[in-house]
């Protein structure tokens, strides 16, 4: 779980007068300007770093620019969505792109806001601040809150990092409080799992997903808590215990414990922080709620809890959830008890629940099917299935990984962001983890079908190693906003397909040309986000030979330009020029191949790669060269079969010598004796 | 309507025996006459054309060809003489009188050597011809590789079973 920066906590107070910028500034879209060596450190996030930035148009403006980290992926949907859109009670985004950020030395992600004056809420998570006055609350921050929820919830937008140290005053007098930042990480990225409900907080931080409007809503209820409190009642508490206290006693329970609170307070808090997801206040609850509805709180619902507890790793579990939590987090010595049948046992007669006992044994049988070799898989997928009987609430949970559907996408980003192996992830779902999660819900979902088929499709991608597929190819699909994350664009934010090519004719100016313009993000990147059908180039691009790849990177860049342009990559491809030599080889004619090297430089300069591959990859031409190949191959094996035979025919030439000379000798010797007699004959008679 | 019956095929063999019968009883019937006859000119050329016999003997060659060569300008050598035997007076006196002279065998049997000559002569001039002509057709084949090998590369020089071999080669180690 990120915390939030150490420095902030210096900074608590709002200053008097807010900080301009200085120094030479960063241009965003000629009208931003974003100073690097002016920091704001009060509000830093756990995730992206806050500069100070200021509006050519209006110098007045005091703003602020997040920088964000780049191996983490941005909220680009939302980005989009919340750009120059004012609501109340949200921090006013005014712009977001990419520029070259000199600390970083590469372009990064920057997001500007217009800055807010009152400052933080809250410091940190461990500071103290003066507790809010209920009137306060209720009265003024809640209806705010209600107001820019609802208008999210309007939005199909969930903001996912709400939480008190990422709530600002906007105004100096502190009137109006304002959600901050939520695009620059992943949904409930940065987080502290107190914010979250256990079944979200039991997820990885990326894996979480963007989930709904309640888990907003959750979050609230603990901020609005921790601001009537004044502090953290759990600042001490791990994430495991923290987890652990919710499962067993219930989040309201855990954070209020014997803290008192006014009625008004309880309700709110009871059905903010409901376990239930379905119990859970909605936004227009709270709306009833605000607008001055009172009902008798919400009563905490109780798991079944069993006549005796069932023993693991020395402790005793008297709820199905506590013991798949406590299974989870120990997951080598989870499959031991299930396997002796004790776990079937204890459901049957300890929670006597004989269904879900049937379903136990069920797996268990079939996990003592498997063959001996295939024993450890079929164990690991017995407790991940069993865990889900067990917490149908949790997430799906596979070894150390951990994610709800929605949040495989993000989960995936962060970890080929922060280039962590990927293996559990691709093991999740080669094993079809996410089917048995499908599979064991309680209740039917046409959603869920709708994912679960997803899975089907994204494993079917996974399963092919080729370019274009592959581990990439899901993290496009599961991301649908993700940039492109080739390492030859990656200083240049590609988001739409649209951009990857202006963006490797920049590359193209600085980058060695040895390397080639093709990897497997941009192959799967292309494949995934394009809307036309390019799999003849991407079969191309995995074929044998170099000279059939280095054809199908040609064609499926040269289609993306064609229909999408620019007209011209002059740069871009004298980078694909320089790897043409194998396609200029594979032809056999040398009058062709130099033709070719005439042509080539030409078509390079004018920069159309359709054009460029339409010359190289001439159909008529390849046939004719083959043909010619073939008949030339024949002649020179002939001839050489012919030089051969005279090479190695003295004998027999002598032989025939020796034949024909006899022969010219018989026929001479005929011929003159015929001679002979005719003029004797003649002269006999005449 | 009756069926046409096949003509009935005789056997080749019957055939080739009723000719060869023919012949025999042809050349028995004209083979006394034709001797008797000419029987001077029968003698004459048997003793003039002794040495196309003898090359006939001699020659161990498969084709034996050296009696043709010898026979023609044996032949050309005794013409004159004969013609003196059949317009002279064709006698057995006439044809003894034309052997026992010596320059007139001289010049018969000389050209039957000259026949040998001719024999012996023309096999090393065919063979210096072949070898003139095969050389130039070995430089006009060079010259035809050497214009495939610029046009076409190394490659063309290679067969499939090269290709094969080479493929196999890498694969092995």
């Amino acid at each position: 779980m990120a915390k939030e920066p150490e420095k902030k906590k210096e900074a608590a107070a709002p200053r008097a007068e807010p900080v301009k910028g200085s120094g030479t500034p960063i241009v965003l879209k000629d009208r931003f300007q974003v100073y690097p060596a002016t920091p704001l450190y009060d509000f830093d996030l756990p995730s992206a770093t806050a500069f100070a930035c200021s509006d050519k148009r209006d110098p007045s403006l005091y703003l602020l620019a997040y920088v964000c980290k780049p191996e983490l992926p941005p909220r680009v949907n939302v980005l989009r969505t919340l750009k120059g859109h004012t609501m109340t009670g949200l921090m006013p985004l005014l712009e977001w792109g990419v520029a070259e950020w000199p600390p970083a030395g590469r372009q990064c992600l920057l997001v500007i806001y217009q800055r807010p004056l009152g400052g933080r809420v809250m410091p940190s998570l461990d500071a103290e601040i003066a507790p809010l006055e209920e009137h306060e609350l209720v009265k003024k921050i809640m209806p705010q809150m209600t107001m820019v929820l609802k208008e999210l919830a309007e939005k199909g937008i969930t903001h996912r990092a709400i939480r008190p140290t990422n709530l600002y005053w906007m105004d100096e007098r502190g009137e109006q409080l304002v959600l901050g930042d939520c695009v620059t990480t992943p949904p409930a990225f940065d987080q502290p799992v107190v914010f979250e409900s256990a079944e979200a907080g039991m997820c990885m931080p990326a894996a979480r997903g963007s989930g709904g409007n309640i888990d907003d809503l959750y979050a609230l209820g603990v901020s609005m808590l921790m601001m009537k409190m004044g502090r953290n009642p759990l600042k001490e508490a791990t994430t495991e215990q923290i987890l652990k206290g919710k499962i067993t006693k219930g989040t309201y329970s855990l954070l209020v414990g014997d803290e008192r609170l006014p009625l008004s307070m309880i309700e709110l808090l009871r059905g903010l922080l409901c376990d239930d997801p379905a119990e859970r206040w909605s936004v227009n609850e709270l709306e009833l709620w605000a607008n001055g509805r009172r009902l008798s709180p919400l009563q905490p619902k109780q798991d079944k809890r069993a006549v005796r507890g069932f023993a693991f790793l020395g402790e005793e579990y008297n709820t199905c959830r506590e013991l798949a939590f406590a299974m989870s987090q120990n997951w080598d010595k989870a499959a031991e008890p299930m396997m002796d049948g004790q776990l079937e046992v204890w459901l049957r007669r300890g929670i006597e629940n004989k269904d879900l006992a049937d379903l136990v044994g069920l797996a268990i049988k079939n996990a003592k099917g498997a063959p001996a070799a295939d024993l450890k898989q079929a164990e690991d997928l017995l407790v991940t299935r069993i865990l889900m009987l067990l917490d149908p609430m949790a997430p799906i949970r596979y070894k150390s990984f951990s994610a709800l559907p929605l949040g495989f996408g993000p989960a995936l980003a962060v970890i080929m962001g922060v280039k962590t192996d990927p293996r559990l992830f691709a093991e999740c779902l080669t094993r079809d983890v996410p089917h048995i999660w499908f599979e064991t819900r309680p209740e039917y979902d046409p959603t869920n079908s709708q994912i679960d088929s997803m899975f089907k499709d994204i494993k079917a991608f996974m399963l092919q190693q080729a370019m274009g597929y592959g581990l990439e190819r899901v993290l496009y699909d599961l991301n649908e906003s993700l940039p492109c994350q080739s390492s030859l664009v990656a200083d240049s934010f590609v988001a739409e397909i649209a951009e990857l090519l202006p963006a490797l004719e920049h590359t193209a100016k600085k980058i060695d040309p040895r390397t080639l313009p093709m990897d497997r993000h941009i192959a799967a990147f292309i494949a995934c986000r394009f809307d036309y059908n390019v799999e003849r180039q991407v079969t191309a691009l995995n074929d044998k030979t170099a000279h059939n790849q280095l054809l199908g990177m040609l064609s499926l860049l040269g289609t993306v330009q064609w229909r999408l342009g620019p007209e011209s990559l002059p740069g871009l491809a004298s980078w694909i020029g320089a790897h043409l030599q194998p396609v200029v080889a594979a032809f056999h004619s040398r009058a062709r191949r130099r033709d070719m090297e005439k042509e080539l430089p030409r078509l390079v300069r004018s920069g159309n790669l359709p054009e460029l591959f339409a010359y190289i990859d001439n159909v008529e031409e390849k046939r004719r060269d083959e043909d010619g190949f073939m008949l030339a191959k024949a002649e020179y094996a002939a001839s050489s079969q012919e030089a051969s035979d005279i090479e190695n025919g003295t004998d027999r030439r002598s032989e025939e010598a020796q034949r024909y000379g006899h022969q010219a000798a018989g026929v001479i010797s005929m011929m003159m004796a015929l001679t002979a007699l005719s003029i004797l004959l003649l002269i006999r008679f005449f | 309507m009756a069926q046409k019956k096949p003509p009935k095929k005789i056997p080749q063999t019957a055939s080739r025996g009723a000719s060869r019968a023919r012949i025999t009883i042809g050349l028995l019937l004209l083979g006394p006459p034709m001797l008797f006859f000419f029987l001077p000119t029968w003698t004459f050329l048997f003793l003039a054309m002794l040495p196309t016999v003898v090359a006939f003997v001699v020659d161990r060659t498969p084709y034996r060809y050296a009696w043709v060569s010898v026979a023609g300008l044996n032949f050309a050598g005794v013409a004159p003489y004969l013609m003196k035997l059949w317009f002279e007076a064709h006698t057995m006196n006439n044809a003894f009188k034309i052997l026992g002279n010596p320059f007139d065998l001289i010049v018969m049997y000389g050209a039957a050597g000259l026949g040998w000559v001719l024999h012996m002569s023309l096999p090393p001039v065919v063979g210096a011809w072949l070898d003139v002509t095969s050389q130039r057709r070995l430089g006009q084949l060079r010259d035809t590789q050497r214009r495939l090998l610029s046009e076409w590369g190394e490659e063309v020089a290679r067969s499939d079973d090269d290709g094969e071999l080479a493929v196999a080669g890498r694969r092995k180690r």
